[in-house]
C-alpha cells in the first residue's frame, strides 16, 4: 500500500449527508464515500446508515433473506454520442438471521460476518469498504467524471408474494437517493 | 326509383360491417386480456422460471387493464346516462336491454365473486395454524436447547483441561498435542486477548473456523474465568455446520480456546426444524402479498367478466334495437310523408322480417303514390293541351283550377284568379253571371222536371250539367266591342263543385253564317231573277206599243217610267247574279300565274290614282285562276281606295308582293309569296275587323258587303290565307293593310 506501486493519491473525500444523532429516520443514507485509488484499483469506501422499518425488521427476524444492492456508476459525457459508462459496479449484501443460533449473518461475497443484534448487523451491511469497482486505467487521468451511488434493498431477490406486497407498499420500497458527484481522477498510472 | 334501392343495402352493409369490426376488436382485446390472466394464474401455481421472471410485470400489466377496463365500463355507462338525459332517440330502449342483459351477466358474476372472495381469504389464512406455529417455535426452541446443553457439556469438560497447571508451561505445539487425549474435543489454542494465537493444535481432521474473541466474551471471560459460544461454519447465509467454542482465562492471563464441531446428526436435524420454520415464517409473512394476489386476480377476472358483459349487453342491446329504431325512425319518416325507400336488415330473424315489411309497405306506398301522381300529370297535360278550356269552380264560385285553353279563350292570366271569383276581373262579371244563372236555372228546371225535392244529393250525374251558347262579354253595351262566342257546358261535381268546359265557337258561327248566307243568296237570286225577265219584257212592250199613241208630254213620261224600270231591273239582276256569284262555287281553272304581271295588267285600270308598286322581280308563279285573281286584286283595290278617299283628297295606295322562305315540318325550306295592299285609309273598326269577311258587313254607305266575302271565298279555294289587320303607328290608326299568302307556286 505505501511502497513499490507508488501511488500519487489523491483521495476524493466526498462525504454524504453527514446524519448525526438524530438520524432515525427509517431508510437508507449515505454517511460517508471516499472513492480512491488503491494499487492498481479503484476503491470504495462507504457507510450507510440503514433504518428498517418495522414491517421489514419483523420479515428479517422471521428469517427472510435480504440483498442489499451497491451501485456505483461512473459516466463521462460526450458531445458525438452516449455517454461513456467506464464503471459499473453492483456489490449484493445479504443480510439473513439464524433462529437456531439467533443470530445475524451478513455475507458479503466470501466473507461472513455475525452480528448478535440486527441493528449491529445494519452497521456491518452498511459499511462498504475496500470495495474495488475497476482498474485504474479505466478512467482517464485528469478527465471530469460524473459519478452515481447507491444502496438498495433488492425486491426481485425476495419471494414471490412479498413482491406483490412491494407493489403498492411505499415501506418495502427501501433505497437510498441517488448520490451523484463529479470529480477528476488523478492518480501516478502503473509502472511508471 | 331504383337507384335509392340499390344504395340503401350499402349503407346497411357498411353498418354490419362497422359492427363487425366493433366485436372483431373487442374478442381480439378480450383474447389478450385471457393469455395474461393465464399467465398471471399459472406464474402464481407453478413456479414456471420464465414466467417469474416477468410475474410483477404481469402482475402490474394486469392492475393497469384492470383499472382501465373499469374506466371503459364507466365510460359506456356516463354516455349512456347522457344520451339519456338529453332524450336521445332510442337510448331508452339500449339502456334497457343493456341493463337486463348486464344484471343478467353480472349478478351470478358478482355473486361468484364474493364467494371466492371469502373462500380465497379464508383458505389462506387456514393455512396459518397456531398449533403449526407453536409446534415448530418449539422443534427450534429444542435445537437451541440441545445446542446449549452441548455448549455447556462442552464448557465443563473444557473446564478439566483448563484447571491443568501445566497448561501455562507449554513451550510449543507439540506440548500442546498431548492434550489432545484428555478431552473429546477438535482444537485446542493458546491465545492473547486480542485473538492472537501463541500455540495451535488440530485434535481431529475436522476442519475448524478460526474464530475471534469479540468484546462481550472477553468481558464475561474476564467476569467468570471461562466463555463459551457457538458458531456457525460456512460463508453461505444458511451455516452449513457449527462448532462450540468454549475460553478459559489461564493463570499466566493467556487464554485457552478448545473448539468442537457439533454432532451432525444433531445439526441435520436442528436445520431441519429451522428451515421449517423459516418456511413457515415465510408464508406466514406473505400471506398479505398471496392474498394481494390471489384477490387481484380474482377482480381482475371479475373486471373482465363484468367488462364482456356489459359490452356485450350494449352491442347486442343496439343490435337489438337497432331494427326497432329503424322501424321508428321509418313510421316517422312516414308520418312526415317521406316515402323514400327504408332501410332494412338481411337478418332471417323476425325483426328482420319485420324491418323488410314495412320496407315493402313503404314501396308500395310509395309505388301508389307516384302511380297517382303520373295519372295525375297525364290528366294535367291532357287538361293543358285542350284547346276547349276548363274551369273548376268551388261551391262560392271561386276559382280552385283552370287550363291553359281557359286562360287563352278568356284572355286573362288565371292563375292570379285562384281561389277568386271570376269578377275579380271586371270584365269577366258578365261571364260569371251568366254561369251562375246557368247553374241555378239548371237546378230549378230539373227539380220540377223530376218532381223530386230541390235537394242537390238528389241530383243524378246526368242532371247535373247543362250546355249553353254565351258570349264572354256584354255586347248590349258596346256594338263595336264583338264579344267572342262560347259553347260552355257546366257539372256540377260531386262535394259542390263546378266544372265548366267552353270552347270558342266564333269562327264557327261566322263559317255557319258564310254558308247559310250562301244558300240564301242562291235562293233569293233564282226567286227575284225569275219575275225579272218578264218585268223588264214587258216594260219594254209597253214602251214600244205606246210610243206614237199618246201626247208627245206623255209619251215622254212612259219613255222615263220604261227606261227607269229597265234600267233598275238590269240593275237588280246584276244584283242577284252577284249573290248568285257568291252563292254557288265556280271551281276555278288552275293555270300558272304570274303575280305581277297580273297587278301591272289591272293596274291600267286605276290609272288616275297614286299607287305605289313595290313587286319582287325573282317571285315564282303561283297556280291560281287568272280571272278570279284578277277579281281580287281588283276588290282589294277598290276597298282601298274607296276607304282612302274617304279621309285623304290624295289617297296613297301601296301594292308590294315579296318571297318568304318558310321552313317547314320537314326542315325543307318552302317558298311562299305574299301580297300585301295598304292603304292610309281610316282603317277597320273592331267589329267589322272580326267579321269583314262575312257577307253584308261593311263600313262603306253604298257597298254591297259581298266584296271581301268573296274574296275570303276565292282566296280559301286557291289554298292561300287572307289576314286584315290596321296599320297602326303607337295606337294611332294609320290605315289597313290586306295581306295574303300564297302557298301554291307552279
Amino acid at each position: 500500500m505505501k511502497h513499490c506501486k507508488k501511488l500519487f493519491v489523491t483521495c476524493l473525500l466526498i462525504l454524504g449527508s453527514i446524519c448525526s444523532g438524530l438520524a432515525f429516520a427509517e431508510g437508507i443514507k449515505l454517511r460517508q464515500l471516499q472513492v480512491e485509488p488503491v494499487e492498481q484499483a479503484w476503491v470504495i469506501n462507504a457507510s450507510y446508515q440503514i433504518e428498517l422499518p418495522p414491517d421489514l425488521s419483523d420479515a428479517v427476524k422471521k428469517g427472510i433473506t435480504f440483498n442489499f444492492l451497491t451501485e456505483f456508476n461512473v459516466t463521462r459525457g460526450r458531445w458525438y454520442w452516449f455517454e461513456e459508462k467506464p464503471i459499473t459496479a453492483i456489490k449484493n449484501i445479504k443480510l439473513s438471521y439464524q433462529p437456531l443460533t439467533q443470530q445475524y449473518r451478513v455475507n458479503v461475497g466470501a466473507l461472513t460476518l455475525s452480528a448478535n443484534s440486527l441493528e449491529e448487523a445494519l452497521i456491518q451491511v452498511g459499511a462498504i469498504a475496500g470495495w474495488q469497482v475497476a482498474e485504474l486505467s479505466a478512467l482517464d487521468n485528469g478527465r471530469q467524471y460524473d459519478a452515481a451511488i447507491r444502496m438498495r434493498l433488492d425486491l426481485s431477490q425476495l419471494p414471490k408474494p412479498f413482491q406483490i406486497n412491494a407493489l403498492n407498499a411505499r415501506e418495502w420500497n427501501l433505497a437510498s437517493d441517488w448520490h451523484q458527484f463529479s470529480f477528476v481522477p488523478r492518480y501516478k498510472p502503473v509502472g511508471k | 326509383m331504383n337507384e335509392p334501392l340499390i344504395t340503401y343495402p350499402d349503407r346497411m352493409i357498411a353498418g354490419q360491417y362497422g359492427i363487425k369490426k366493433e366485436l372483431t376488436a373487442f374478442l381480439i382485446l378480450v383474447f389478450v386480456l385471457a393469455i395474461l390472466l393465464l399467465g398471471l394464474l399459472t406464474g402464481i401455481s407453478a413456479d414456471a422460471k420464465f414466467l417469474s421472471q416477468y410475474f410483477v410485470w404481469l402482475y402490474s400489466i394486469n392492475i393497469i387493464v384492470g383499472v382501465g377496463l373499469l374506466l371503459v365500463i364507466i365510460g359506456l355507462i356516463v354516455t349512456l346516462t347522457i344520451r339519456w338525459r338529453q332524450g336521445f332517440f332510442g337510448t331508452k330502449l339500449i339502456a334497457k336491454l343493456a341493463m337486463i342483459f348486464g344484471l343478467v351477466g353480472v349478478l351470478p358474476g358478482a355473486i361468484l365473486y364474493s364467494v371466492s372472495l371469502q373462500f380465497v381469504g379464508r383458505s389462506i389464512e387456514s393455512w396459518f395454524d397456531v398449533n403449526v406455529e407453536s409446534a415448530l417455535e418449539s422443534g427450534l426452541q429444542l435445537g437451541r436447547n440441545s445446542f446449549e446443553i452441548s455448549q455447556h457439556e462442552f464448557l465443563i469438560v473444557g473446564t478439566q483441561l483448563a484447571t491443568n497447571q501445566q497448561l501455562t508451561k507449554i513451550k510449543s505445539n507439540q506440548e500442546l498435542k498431548d492434550f489432545c487425549q484428555t478431552i473429546p474435543t477438535d482444537q485446542i489454542s493458546i491465545i492473547d486477548e486480542s485473538s492472537r494465537e501463541f500455540f495451535s493444535v488440530s485434535c481431529s481432521i475436522q476442519e475448524i473456523q478460526e474464530t475471534v474473541l469479540s468484546q462481550e466474551q472477553l468481558f464475561e471471560l474476564k467476569k467468570n474465568n471461562q466463555v463459551s459460544s457457538i458458531e456457525e461454519v460456512g460463508t453461505t447465509p444458511e451455516a452449513e455446520a457449527y462448532q462450540l467454542n468454549a475460553f478459559y482465562l489461564l493463570a499466566n492471563q493467556r487464554i485457552l480456546k478448545v473448539t468442537k464441531k457439533l454432532d451432525p446428526t444433531l445439526v441435520e436435524s436442528a436445520k431441519v426444524v429451522q428451515k421449517a420454520y423459516r418456511d413457515y415464517q415465510e408464508k406466514s409473512l406473505s400471506r398479505l402479498g398471496l392474498k394481494k394476489m390471489y384477490i387481484g386476480s380474482l377482480t381482475l377476472t371479475m373486471f373482465l367478466a363484468l367488462f364482456i358483459a356489459i359490452l356485450l349487453a350494449l352491442i347486442l342491446g343496439r343490435q337489438l334495437a337497432r331494427p326497432l329504431l329503424m322501424l321508428l325512425r321509418g313510421t316517422q319518416a312516414v308520418a312526415q310523408g317521406d316515402l323514400s325507400p327504408k332501410p332494412q336488415m338481411n337478418t332471417p330473424d323476425e325483426l328482420g322480417l319485420l324491418t323488410r315489411q314495412f320496407s315493402n309497405m313503404t314501396k308500395q306506398l310509395s309505388d301508389a303514390r307516384m302511380s297517382l301522381q303520373q295519372s295525375k300529370d297525364f290528366s294535367e297535360s291532357v287538361l293543358a293541351n285542350l284547346t276547349a278550356g276548363v274551369c273548376v269552380l268551388d261551391a262560392s264560385f271561386r276559382l280552385v283550377i283552370a287550363n291553359e285553353g281557359a286562360k287563352r279563350i278568356l284572355e286573362k292570366d288565371l292563375n292570379q284568379l285562384i281561389g277568386k271569383p271570376l269578377s275579380y276581373y271586371p270584365q269577366l262579371l258578365h261571364f260569371e253571371t251568366t254561369i251562375k244563372d246557368s247553374f241555378k236555372t239548371n237546378q230549378v228546371s230539373i227539380g220540377s222536371d223530376e218532381q223530386v225535392p230541390l235537394e242537390p244529393n238528389k241530383i243524378t250525374s246526368s242532371e247535373k250539367s247543362w250546355q249553353r251558347q254565351i258570349y264572354l262579354y256584354d255586347n248590349s253595351k258596346d256594338q263595336d266591342n264583338v264579344s267572342p262566342i262560347l259553347l260552355a257546358r257546366g257539372t256540377e261535381l260531386t262535394g259542390k263543385q263546378y266544372i265548366i268546359v267552353f270552347d270558342d265557337i266564333t269562327e264557327v258561327i261566322a263559317a255557319q253564317r258564310s254558308i247559310a248566307w250562301g244558300e240564301v243568296a242562291q235562293r233569293l237570286a233564282h226567286e227575284i231573277k225569275n219575275p225579272l225577265t218578264p218585268i223588264q219584257l214587258s216594260a219594254e212592250r209597253i214602251y214600244q206599243k205606246l210610243t206614237g199613241k199618246m201626247s208627245e208630254e206623255q209619251e215622254d213620261i212612259v219613255a222615263k217610267g220604261t227606261t227607269t224600270i229597265i234600267a233598275q231591273v238590269q240593275a237588280m239582276k246584276t244584283m242577284v247574279n252577284n249573290f248568285r256569284d257568291f252563292g254557288k262555287k265556280p271551281s276555278p281553272n288552275m293555270v300558272p300565274v304570274n303575280l305581277n304581271t297580273l297587278i301591272q295588267d289591272i293596274l291600267g285600270l286605276y290609272e288616275g290614282t297614286h299607287i305605289e308598286l313595290k313587286l319582287d322581280p325573282e317571285a315564282p308563279e303561283i297556280l291560281g285562276d287568272p280571272t278570279q285573281l284578277r277579281q281580287v286584286i281588283h276588290n282589294i283595290l277598290q276597298n282601298s281606295i274607296d276607304a282612302a278617299t274617304e279621309i285623304h283628297s290624295e289617297p296613297e295606295i301601296q301594292i308590294r308582293t315579296e318571297t318568304v322562305n318558310y321552313v317547314g315540318l320537314v326542315n325543307q325550306t318552302e317558298k311562299l309569296i305574299r301580297l300585301s295592299v295598304a292603304d292610309n285609309g281610316p282603317g277597320f273598326s273592331p267589329r267589322i275587323l272580326s267579321r269583314a269577311f262575312e257577307p253584308y258587313v261593311t263600313s262603306k254607305v253604298k257597298g254591297t258587303g259581298l266584296g271581301l266575302a268573296v274574296v275570303k271565298k276565292i282566296i280559301d279555294e286557291h289554298g292561300a290565307r287572307i289576314e286584315l289587320k290596321n296599320r297602326m303607328r303607337d295606337t294611332v290608326i294609320r290605315g289597313a293593310r290586306i295581306s295574303i299568302l300564297f302557298e301554291r307556286l307552279a
